[in-house]
C-alpha cells in the first residue's frame, strides 16, 4: 500500500475513529487502525469489538492494500507534523513507514486479517435527521438510561420505527423519557416496524461527532444500528432483550394540573434541594390554587430549606416528594420555556411535559414519587 | 472428530458432540474434574467447533473463526480466570491495567495456541464482581450474527460470592444461542445455586501414557523422562507440559518435597529450617506444587503399605521404589491417609493466604503426629 496525503486530513480521520479504541484489552489488535487503500480512497476503521467506526480520507492513492496499524503512535506523530505532506507506506513486513520531505518513521503494523469486521450491507430501514435534530434527541432521552447491567434491556435507548413515526424511549425504572418524533413520509411498511435498543456508549460516540456534520442517517436492523453522518459511520451491536410495555406504565388520566415557568422552578428546586437528605434526596412539593412550594429537609444535621413559587394549578391540593436529583435532571433536559405537571395522586407516576415541543415532536418525561410518611 | 484438540475424555466427548448434533446443548454447564484433564481445552474447542463455517462437520481449523480461536480472540468467545485485584483498576468496574491487560493478552495467546496449557494469572485468586459486569455487559449485546457465543469461567469455584450472584442473572435469563460453561476441580466447589443451573459433565484423570504420548507430540522426546513426568504429573497434562519445559527447576522442587518430608519426621530441626528456608523463597504456585507432590509421595505410600505391592499402576513414585520402600518400613504406625488430608488442608490454607512458613510448620507437626502417632518434642 502506498499513499500521500496532508497531514491535516489524515489526522482528522484517524481522531475522528480513534475514540471507540479501548485504552486497555487483552485482545491487543483492537488497539490498531484498519486502513484499506482503494484507488484514491482511504477508508480508516477503528472498534472496541462491539461498535465500529469508519471514515474515509481522500489521498493520491499510488498503489492499493491494507494495513493494521496501532492508533497511538500514530496519533502521536501525525499530531507533531503540522501543515507536512505525507508519504505512506507499507512494508512487506507489515510495517507502516512514514515519510515526509526531512524524516522517516516505521511503525510496526500488524496482519490487517486479525481485525474483526462488521457487516457491509445497508440495513434495511432508514431515517434522516438534521444534526442538531438528532442532537437534541439525544439530549432530551439518554440522561434517563440505566447503569444497571443486572437490566440489560435498561441500558440503552429504545429506537422504534414506526409506520409514521420514530419513538425513542429511556427509563432506568425510576424515570421514564419517551419521545414520538412523527413523520410525514412513511418510516417503515406497517409490517416491518423495527426496534433496537442502542447502548448508551455508541450514542456518546455519535453525540461527540455531531458537531461537525449537518445531517445523520439512522438505518436500523434486528442485529444492529448504523449512524451515517456523512463523514464517519457507527456500526454497533444492539442490546440483547425485550423492552419493557413502557406504554403500560404511563398514567391514562392525571387530572391535576400544574402550569409553570421552567427556570424559576428549577432555581427554586436546586436551592431547596441542597437541604435535602442525602440519602433519598426528597424535595416534597405542596401545589395549590396559585402556587408550588417547595420543601426538604435533612433530620440528621437539622438543616431545612423551604421556598414558594407561583405557578397555576388546577386540581385538588396535596404534596408529592420526588427525588431531587431526577426531578432536576429532567427540568434540565426539557425545552422551551414553560413545562406542564399532570399529576394523579401522591404516589402515581407524574407526567412532565414541555409548553411547546419541536416541530413534529412530542416529548414526555414520567417521573416516580417517593412515598410521603 | 469434532473437539479435534481435546484428549481421551471419550465419556465427556460423547455426551458433548451428541448433544450438539441433536440440537440439546444446555445453555449452561459444569465441566468438572481433576486440574490438567482438558476442561477448558473441550470449552474451547466446543466454542471453536460451534462457531466454524464447516459447523457441524468441522472446525476445519482452517476458516477465519478456526483461525481467531487459534489466538482466544473470536468475538464470539469470552474467557474468565481469577484475576489479582492489582489487574484490574478497581475490582468493581473491572477495567483492567495497562499491566494486566498486556499479561492477559500473553496467556490467552499461549493458551489459545495450546488449549492445555495452564492460563493462571500470578497471584489471581478470585474471579472478581467487575469481570463478571463486564461478561454481562458483553453477552448481553446481540451479535452481528446467528453464530453462538460461548463464555468460559476458568476455576469457577473461585467466583467472590457476589460475582457467582451476579452470574445467576445470565444463568436464569440467557441471551439466545449463548452458553455459559464453568469448571471446577469437583461440583462441590461451586455455589449451588450455580451447580443447580449447569449440566455437569466429568472429567477423569489422563493416564500416564497418554501424557507420555502427548509429551512426544509436543517435542519432548527424552522416553525416559517422559515417563518420568507422566508419572509425576498424576494425569494432570498442563502440569505435565510445564514440567517438561523446566525439567530442573522440576527436579529441583521435587527434591525439596522429598526433603521437607524427610526432615519433618527427622530429629534434627536445623535440617527442617534450612528447607524451610528454601520453601520460602518459591511463589505460591510452586509451593502448591510441592504440597502435592508431599501429598502423592504419601498416598503412594499409603498405597504400598496397604497392599505390599510395590508394581502397582497407581504409583506415582515408582522409580523411587526403593525410596519409598525403605519410607514405609521406617514408618510402621503411620496413619498415611491421615497425613494426606492434613497436606490437603494446608494446601487449603496457602489458597486463602495464610503465612506460608507458618502453614509448613504446622503441617511439619502434623505430619509427625500422623507417621509417629506422637507430637514432636
Amino acid at each position: 500500500m502506498k499513499f500521500k496525503v496532508s497531514q491535516e486530513p489524515f489526522l482528522q480521520g484517524v481522531s475522528r475513529v480513534s475514540g471507540v479504541i479501548p485504552t486497555r484489552t487483552p485482545l491487543t489488535f483492537l488497539y490498531n487502525i484498519h486502513a484499506t487503500l482503494s484507488e484514491n480512497s482511504l477508508t480508516l476503521t477503528a472498534s472496541d469489538g462491539d461498535v465500529f467506526l469508519i471514515t474515509t480520507v481522500q489521498v493520491e492513492g499510488l498503489e492499493p492494500g491494507s494495513i493494521l496499524v496501532p492508533a497511538r503512535p500514530l496519533l502521536d506523530l501525525l499530531r507533531e507534523m503540522p501543515g507536512v505532506e505525507i508519504e505512506f507506506t507499507t512494508s512487506p513486513e507489515q510495517h507502516l513507514i512514514v515519510n515526509t520531505s526531512k524524516g522517516k518513521f516505521t511503525i510496526p503494523g500488524e496482519d490487517p486479517s486479525r481485525f474483526p469486521t462488521a457487516p457491509k450491507d445497508w440495513p434495511p430501514h432508514k431515517l434522516a435527521f438534521s444534526s442538531q435534530e438528532l442532537k437534541n434527541i439525544l439530549d432530551q432521552t439518554t440522561f434517563a438510561v440505566s447503569h444497571d447491567e443486572l437490566r440489560p434491556a435498561l441500558t440503552g435507548l429504545l429506537l422504534q420505527f414506526m409506520e409514521n413515526e420514530m419513538r425513542a424511549v429511556s427509563t432506568d425504572g425510576h424515570r421514564m423519557v419517551k419521545l414520538v418524533r412523527t413523520s410525514a413520509e412513511p418510516v417503515v411498511a406497517a409490517e416491518g416496524e423495527v426496534e433496537v435498543i442502542v447502548p448508551l456508549r455508541t450514542l456518546n460516540l455519535l453525540q461527540r461527532n455531531l458537531d461537525e456534520v449537518e445531517k445523520v442517517d439512522i438505518y436500523l436492523a434486528n442485529n444492529r444500528v448504523v449512524f451515517d453522518t456523512g463523514n464517519l459511520i457507527i456500526t454497533s451491536k444492539v442490546v440483547e432483550g425485550k423492552f419493557p410495555a413502557y406504554d403500560a406504565v404511563i398514567p391514562k388520566d392525571n387530572p391535576q394540573h400544574l402550569q409553570m415557568d421552567l427556570e424559576p422552578f428549577t432555581a427554586a428546586v436546586k436551592r431547596v434541594s441542597i437541604f435535602a437528605n442525602p440519602i433519598n434526596r426528597l424535595v416534597v412539593l405542596t401545589l395549590e390554587q396559585t402556587s408550588v412550594k417547595f420543601f426538604a429537609e435533612d433530620p440528621d444535621s437539622g438543616r431545612q430549606g423551604e421556598e414558594e413559587v407561583e405557578a397555576l394549578y388546577t386540581g385538588q391540593s396535596f404534596q408529592i416528594g420526588y427525588n431531587a436529583n431526577y426531578l432536576l435532571e429532567a427540568l434540565r433536559h426539557m425545552p422551551g420555556s414553560a413545562i406542564d405537571l399532570y399529576l394523579g395522586s401522591p404516589t402515581s407516576a407524574g407526567i412532565l411535559k414541555p409548553r411547546e415541543n419541536a416541530t413534529g415532536q412530542d416529548l414526555m418525561m414520567l417521573l416516580m414519587p417517593i412515598r410521603l410518611q | 472428530m469434532a473437539l479435534q484438540r481435546l484428549i481421551d475424555q471419550h465419556r465427556a466427548r460423547r455426551i458433548i458432540e451428541s448433544m450438539v448434533r441433536d440440537g440439546r446443548l444446555p445453555h449452561a454447564m459444569l465441566f468438572w474434574g481433576p486440574p490438567g484433564t482438558g476442561k477448558s481445552a473441550a470449552a474451547i474447542e466446543l466454542a471453536r467447533w460451534l462457531n466454524c463455517e464447516q459447523a457441524p462437520s468441522g472446525p476445519c481449523g482452517q476458516c477465519e473463526d478456526c483461525v481467531r480461536f487459534g489466538r482466544l480472540e473470536h468475538p464470539h468467545f469470552s474467557y474468565q480466570i481469577p484475576l489479582p485485584g492489582k489487574a484490574l483498576v478497581d475490582s468493581d468496574s473491572g477495567d483492567l491495567t495497562d499491566a494486566g491487560a498486556a499479561q492477559l493478552a500473553e496467556i490467552f495467546s499461549q493458551k489459545g495456541e495450546n488449549p492445555y496449557r495452564s492460563a493462571e494469572y500470578s497471584g489471581g485468586q478470585f474471579i472478581l464482581i467487575g469481570q463478571i459486569r463486564h461478561l454481562l455487559q458483553w453477552a448481553n449485546l446481540r451479535s452481528f450474527t446467528d453464530k453462538p457465543r460461548v463464555a468460559l469461567i476458568d476455576h469457577a469455584d473461585r467466583l467472590r460470592e457476589e460475582a457467582g450472584n451476579a452470574l445467576l442473572k445470565l444463568l436464569e435469563e440467557p441471551p439466545p444461542n449463548f452458553f455459559l460453561i464453568l469448571t471446577a476441580e469437583t461440583p462441590e466447589d461451586i455455589l449451588p445455586t450455580l451447580r443447580s443451573r449447569c449440566l455437569l459433565i466429568e472429567f477423569s484423570r489422563l493416564k500416564p501414557e497418554t501424557i507420555r504420548e502427548q509429551l512426544y507430540t509436543s517435542g519432548y522426546q527424552d522416553d525416559a523422562e517422559n515417563s518420568r513426568i507422566a508419572r509425576l504429573s498424576g494425569g494432570n497434562l498442563t502440569r505435565a507440559l510445564e514440567f517438561a519445559g523446566e525439567p530442573e527447576k522440576t527436579m529441583m522442587l521435587y527434591d525439596l518435597a522429598i526433603n521437607i518430608v524427610r526432615h519433618a519426621l527427622g530429629r534434627n530441626p536445623l535440617e527442617f529450617d534450612q528447607q524451610l528456608e528454601k520453601w520460602d523463597k518459591q511463589d505460591l504456585q510452586d509451593q502448591m506444587l510441592v504440597l502435592e507432590i508431599i501429598a502423592a509421595w504419601l498416598r503412594d505410600a499409603a498405597m504400598l503399605k496397604e497392599t505390599g505391592l510395590e508394581d502397582q499402576p497407581g504409583i506415582i513414585n515408582s522409580d523411587r521404589i526403593e525410596l519409598l520402600k525403605k519410607f514405609v518400613q521406617n514408618c510402621p504406625n503411620a496413619d498415611f491417609i491421615d497425613a494426606v488430608k492434613n497436606v490437603e488442608e494446608a494446601r487449603r490454607n496457602l489458597e486463602t493466604n495464610a503465612l506460608a512458613s507458618l502453614t509448613l510448620i504446622m503441617l511439619a507437626r502434623r505430619l509427625h503426629k500422623s507417621v509417629y502417632q506422637k507430637d514432636p518434642v
